[in-house]
């Protein structure tokens, strides 16, 4: 009854601050970010976006659980960003995402720390730096000491109609191994970086994005790994009226994972038709279908070519409006069985003791 | 419920007019194998009836929740291995919907659309009937592989739609799909276009499967038997056909029909049925099959009438009187039929409860069903040369096992709800998980519960621009 009377009294406010993974995957942006819809992820693709979105915190519901993030494991970040005259800053916390995970017995990323700062001089700006530390002498296996540090720069720019952005891993490098004794034995990522940027016209957002890193690990051998991603695109929000988007995307993506068991290329065109909508003045209901339009395959190192199965995905999501209080989730994304597992399993039902699901909680102020 | 009802007056009031989702027609007591519509019943779902309806049905966005496309590659063999060695094949169904949506945009005359995901399960069916009875070995335990070694099935659909409205409405729609996996020696394919008109007072709608063809050449390992053979096999449909239409004889009283044809030939070249039929697969032997070539034939002839009741401007009753018949015929050496024939009567009703609820549900069942099946699930301790020991488990679920009987439990309740924020709407079925909570909630189990937990199941949301 209480908590009826909590949706029952919600307040009415503008919805046009959107802000979390949830959001970034109901709408069928699968990596957590968007090349053409605003929203505070955006933010880690170009730091310049912080002019965009600002004053405001955001808490991403979850366990601490170094890079992993998933929709059935979330991890828990988050931070804040806030105006100070024509600059803004912003400082998140949790933000372990590596590029190419280190191998196991490694120390993984954790207690990420970004530090934002973005300005309007005409041209809009923003730098971000991130930076992860971390050490452990208390192995139980292994009496090696492992460590763990990484640096980062992102670096962003908009103006009028056209953005660009690089992020650059400088550093980050897992040394000692807890689980295998051996000397000298390191997982370093060399420098990676992803440049992209996009332009809008005619109601479309057309963009383009390459992303390089390359991971080396010594063990008793010495593996290297390379991942390049090619991605261009366009997507369209197009307004219905103040209430109501449709999302618009068709995009190629072109992937070379190259490993010493040799290189696998994964291709795709992906198709994404979403809609959010304003359905009543305190909540916000969004969705999307998703599908490879005819071109879909991977290609492994053998040569062998298979179509990418299974590519037709829909997801959907909600915002509960609390003022200036808004809770962002996933729905659908509970199986309908509650044995253990289901949490993060698309079976078509909508059920109500998870009402949310990779919850995410902003306040703007 | 006074969560229910506390959360609903929030909710705007908006129009109704626009349903669309399986599970609407589900629970009015649709009954067709690939969910693709009723005669008698104005749903968006009709498009993959008759595509003419996206004249009807346009400026919407409708996504239908559920997993990932193509099930019965992937799970055709769950099971296998274990006690009885129960083979079965999952599709889209309202336990376990297929992800799938698209979006139809009207300008001006025209209207357009796409749509993602739409897989036949008939033609799911036929491709895991065509498969070569040695992928039953696939998860058998021992068999060295997880791998599905069943021929693939459609996957990645893409329909395209496009109509207009010049006095009569006409739309036509292809489809294609199409994968490979090189890993496999796999390849499969399918083509087809749809076509469809309505007029003031009738409409007619041909589909046409121009191609489908899966074809596989992997290797096969069968440990208790000390085989390991290169298995090729393949299913290539012959042109196939869908067509029928209604007429309205009175006010809203409506007959209607159909004929589905489609024909296809089967290949397998194991050739060592003999030694495996007499393998031992969790509890019992047998998994049929037959080297050769094969042909095979579905027929469906389908005729009623239909009508509905305007109980006043927001409510509705639905009521049809069917007689709909099954055949399949597998040219193995022992024949594998299916004849099936039922006189369903579907009651159905529809009613806005709340400015933002809409619920409705249906009772269903035959005033005459019978079948008369032949080698079908007869596999056990047979010399094979029949329907294969996975697609067995697929068609028994659908049109019952071997022998000659009346259809029993016929009588089905079906019920669903559509939550209406304005244009927004969420539909869904309701009443369809079980009233134990010992270890699971299944979905899709009518034990005659209203369950809060699962609200809504086989949920589709569709807006409305």
């Amino acid at each position: 009854m209480k908590k009826t009377l909590v949706i029952a009294s919600l307040a009415v406010l503008s919805t046009s601050a959107f802000a979390s993974k949830a959001r970034m995957e109901a709408l069928g942006q699968g990596d957590g970010y968007s090349r053409y819809i605003m929203d505070t992820r955006s933010v880690f693709l170009n730091p310049a976006m912080v002019n965009e979105q600002k004053n405001y915190i955001i808490t991403e519901w979850g366990t601490a659980n170094y890079d992993a993030d998933t929709d059935a494991a979330p991890r828990a970040e988050g931070g804040f960003f806030r105006e100070m005259g024509t600059f803004t800053y912003g400082l998140y916390l949790g933000n372990n995402d590596s590029r190419i995970s280190h191998g196991a017995g490694f120390l993984d990323q954790t207690n990420g720390l970004d530090l934002f700062l973005g300005g309007d001089m005409g041209v809009k700006w923003g730098a971000r730096v991130h930076y992860a530390n971390a050490k452990d002498e208390t192995n139980a296996t292994n009496t090696a000491t492992t460590k763990h540090n990484a640096f980062g720069l992102g670096l962003g720019a908009e103006m009028g109609d056209a953005e660009a952005y690089l992020n650059v891993d400088l550093a980050d490098k897992s040394t000692g191994n807890g689980t295998v004794v051996g000397q000298g034995y390191e997982s370093k990522m060399k420098p990676s970086y992803t440049l992209g940027g996009s332009y809008k016209f005619a109601g479309w957002s057309f963009f383009a994005e390459y992303d390089m890193s390359k991971l080396e690990e010594k063990t008793a051998t010495t593996a290297t790994t390379k991942d390049k991603t090619i991605l261009v695109g366009a997507g369209r929000v197009h307004e219905i009226n103040p209430t109501a988007r449709l999302i618009t995307d068709l995009s190629l993506k072109m992937n070379t994972n190259e490993t010493a068991a040799g290189k696998v290329k994964t291709n795709s065109l992906p198709a994404t038709l979403g809609m959010e909508v304003d359905a009543t003045s305190w909540l916000v209901l969004r969705g999307s279908v998703a599908q490879n339009i005819i071109y879909g395959e991977t290609k492994n190192a053998a040569g062998k070519k298979q179509t990418t199965p299974n590519s037709t995905t829909v997801n959907a999501g909600a915002t509960l409006n609390f003022g200036k209080l808004k809770v962002d989730g996933m729905i659908g994304n509970t199986g309908s069985s509650r044995a253990a597992g289901t949490v993060g399993t698309k079976d078509g039902a909508l059920t109500t003791d998870n009402l949310l699901t990779r919850v995410a909680v902003s306040y703007w102020f | 419920m006074k969560k229910l009802m506390m959360i609903g007056s929030a909710l705007l009031v908006l129009s109704s007019s626009a349903y669309a989702s399986q599970a609407r027609l589900l629970a009015l007591g649709m009954n067709e194998t690939d969910n693709e519509g009723m005669y008698h019943i104005s749903d968006e779902r009709n498009i993959f009836l008759n595509p003419a309806y996206i004249n009807i049905y346009n400026n919407m966005a409708i996504a239908e929740w559920g997993s990932v496309g193509s099930y019965a590659r992937v799970t055709a063999t769950s099971g296998l291995g274990t006690a009885g060695g129960t083979s079965t094949a999952t599709l889209n169904d309202a336990a376990s919907p297929k992800a799938q949506g698209g979006v139809f945009k009207k300008s001006g005359d025209f209207v357009y659309g796409v749509y993602f995901g739409n897989e036949s399960n008939t033609s799911s069916l036929l491709r895991v009937a065509g498969t070569s009875a040695a992928s039953t070995f696939d998860k058998f335990a021992g068999a060295g592989t997880v791998q599905s070694k069943m021929l693939s099935t459609a996957d990645n659909q893409l329909d395209l739609f496009f109509g207009g409205d010049n006095g009569l409405k006409w739309a036509v729609n292809p489809v294609l799909t199409f994968g490979k996996d090189e890993t496999r020696g796999a390849k499969d394919s399918g083509y087809s276009i749809r076509g469809g008109v309505i007029a003031s007072n009738w409409d007619a709608h041909l589909n046409l499967s121009l191609g489908s063809k899966s074809e596989a050449n992997e290797a096969i390992t069968i440990p208790a038997a000390a085989l390991a053979q290169q298995v090729s096999d393949e299913f290539k449909g012959s042109i196939g056909f869908h067509v029928g239409g209604s007429y309205i004889l009175s006010g809203k009283n409506r007959v209607f029909g159909y004929v589905k044809h489609y024909g296809w030939e089967q290949s397998d070249n194991f050739a060592s049925y003999a030694t495996t039929n007499a393998i031992n697969l969790g509890g019992s032997t047998g998994i049929g099959g037959q080297q050769g070539t094969v042909k095979g034939d579905f027929t469906s002839y389908y005729l009623g009438w239909g009508s509905e009741y305007d109980v006043n401007a927001n409510d509705k009753i639905f009521y049809s009187l069917a007689a709909k018949k099954t055949d399949i015929n597998l040219e193995f050496s022992n024949k594998s039929e299916v004849r099936n024939l039922i006189l369903p009567l579907t009651i159905g009703y529809e009613a806005q409860a709340l400015e933002w609820l809409t619920l409705r549900g249906s009772v269903v069942q035959n005033l005459w069903g019978t079948r008369d099946n032949k080698n079908i699930n007869n596999y056990t301790g047979a010399t094979g040369t029949r329907l294969n020991r996975v697609a067995s488990g697929l068609i028994t679920g659908i049109y019952g096992g071997s022998g000659k009987t009346t259809i029993s439990n016929s009588t089905k309740i079906n019920a669903g709800a559509t939550l209406k924020f304005g244009q927004f709407s969420v539909d869904g079925l309701i009443g369809a998980t079980s009233g134990s909570r010992a270890g699971t909630v299944g979905s899709n189990t009518n034990t005659g519960a209203l369950a809060f937990d699962n609200l809504e199941t086989a949920v589709a949301m569709t807006y409305k621009f």
